[in-house]
């Protein structure tokens, strides 16, 4: 059975341009060069901030809808489920080890160099952002994720993603912005969550994950079909989340981002991502 | 502990506004060339935030007063098997020359200014009697306005010597930039 025949059956949702394709995408990796992963088979939880439409209306949908675009690919040929929770008060953009993990998303404005004495601690610590609530990170930055994984396995622990709401950004393409140096929002979160996923930068044109953005609306947040390919081959149905086989050889590279090879080995915990899915779901039966 | 020899990852996402040499220089409160004399990640303040210590040996001071040795701090690093990472983030070697442009965070802390777009990388090459400056690789999605967009790249590796001039240019006052007479 052909490839494209076997596609097709999968449910693949993304048009083929040839069944001999390969696809061209890169994935990240850790010190010590192993891919980036989510236990597959599972859900993927993320939480939104509850002042995300207060600080800037339809802001929530833009990101629901980048999640959207993700999911129908998901559903299509591959097994992580988002799932959103509940919106939280909390700010705490740190992994905490022995508590919840939130994959939190957040607006974050005002200078906290203007909010924050520069004899308090949090400079030190570099938790002036989560304990006053503001930006904290460099003023170029419109958004940053802070990425939280196990360096032997590459699986990915938590991710946190802190919007610059100092800057502005369009949330509805039939609504441009007024007198503003904009990004669409919703590309941004698309790009962003193929990193949440593991996915590198493209330097195809037209790709979600390229590396630069232009100012203003982008009219197509589809998937191009490297990303897409991705989706289908990390994030296997019914099969778990797979890795990159042996590490690479990093020490003469300046970046850890390599392009896909052949080949991929399933990730080192992808059973065990899929048993603590089956785990969760179990856990919330029992709480019913 | 784990000092981690931070060796340019490429992880996660950021977004980051693209800025040029002139507003780096701008906006610095410190521009040096630094050898890096050590890494040190460890995880401070709330529970769960690595912070890696980049402790930098001043070599010539462009921009500000500069210390002959202080501590900038990047975000992530690696603490056991735990590893986080704020992608965009300059990357340092120990014992690697470069140029940095920092911004002063709290007392006696500073960060590198525009993430990895404030850091270039000396770099000698056998046919040069001096280093070539390299702009560290930028692991983030940059956003460049359509001005910007003209003038693409805007940072590209130059000598040593040029990329001094460029900047301590920026910093001359406007009479001496005139020259002699106040003419151009």
């Amino acid at each position: 059975m052909s490839l494209a025949v076997l596609l097709v059956l999968a449910g693949f949702a993304f048009s083929q341009e040839s069944s001999e394709a390969t696809a061209d995408y890169a994935r990240m990796r850790t010190s010590t060069g192993q891919c980036l992963w989510w236990p597959g088979n599972a859900s993927l939880e993320w939480t939104p901030h509850n002042q995300l439409e207060a600080t800037l209306p339809g802001s929530l949908s833009s990101i629901q809808r980048a999640f959207g675009v993700w999911q129908a690919q998901m559903d299509a040929c591959g097994s992580l489920r988002f799932m959103e929770l509940e919106a939280t008060s909390s700010t705490n953009t740190n992994y905490l080890s022995k508590g919840e993990k939130e994959n939190l998303i957040l607006f974050r404005g005002g200078d906290c160099q203007q909010k924050v004495p520069a004899t308090e601690a949090c400079w030190k610590n570099n938790d002036c952002g989560d304990i006053y609530n503001c930006w904290q990170y460099d003023e170029s930055a419109l958004a940053v994720t802070l990425t939280t994984f196990r360096s032997d396995t590459g699986q990915i622990l938590n991710a946190d993603i802190e919007i610059n709401s100092n800057y502005s950004y369009a949330v509805d393409e039939n609504v441009p912005c007024k007198n503003c140096f904009f990004a669409d929002l919703e590309a941004v979160m698309v790009h962003e969550i193929g990193h949440l996923l593991g996915l590198g930068h493209s330097t195809k044109p037209g790709s979600v994950m390229s590396p630069t953005l232009s100012s203003g609306v982008v009219a197509d947040h589809a998937l191009d079909w490297d990303s897409a390919q991705f989706v289908c081959e990390a994030y296997p149905q019914g099969r778990a989340a797979q890795g990159c086989g042996e590490s690479a050889d990093l020490s003469s590279s300046s970046f850890f981002q390599d392009s896909k090879s052949a080949g991929c080995a399933a990730a080192p915990g992808g059973t065990l991502g899929l048993a603590s899915g089956l785990v969760l779901v179990l856990w919330r039966r029992l709480r019913r | 502990m784990w000092l981690s020899p931070m060796g340019a990852l490429c992880v996660q996402a950021t977004v980051l506004m693209a800025l040029d040499l002139d507003t780096l220089t701008q906006r610095a409160d410190l521009v040096m060339r630094a050898e890096v004399l050590s890494l040190e990640a460890k995880t401070r303040g709330s529970p769960g935030r690595i912070l890696t210590d980049v402790e930098l040996r001043m070599m010539e001071c462009w921009k500000g007063s500069c210390p002959d040795v202080l501590t900038a701090f990047v975000a992530g690093g690696r603490e056991g098997v735990v590893e986080q990472r704020m992608s965009g983030s300059a990357q340092f070697m120990p014992g690697e020359e470069c140029v940095v442009f920092l911004k002063a965070q709290g007392r006696n802390r500073f960060r590198v200014l525009g993430m990895a777009q404030g850091k270039y990388r000396l770099e000698w090459k056998a046919d040069l009697s001096e280093p070539v400056a390299i702009p560290e690789k930028i692991d983030a999605e940059l956003i460049y306005s359509d001005a910007q967009r003209m003038v693409m790249p805007l940072r590209r590796e130059m000598p040593l010597s040029q990329l001094r001039q460029k900047v301590r240019g920026k910093l001359l006052p406007v009479d001496a930039k005139l020259g002699v007479g106040g003419k151009p």
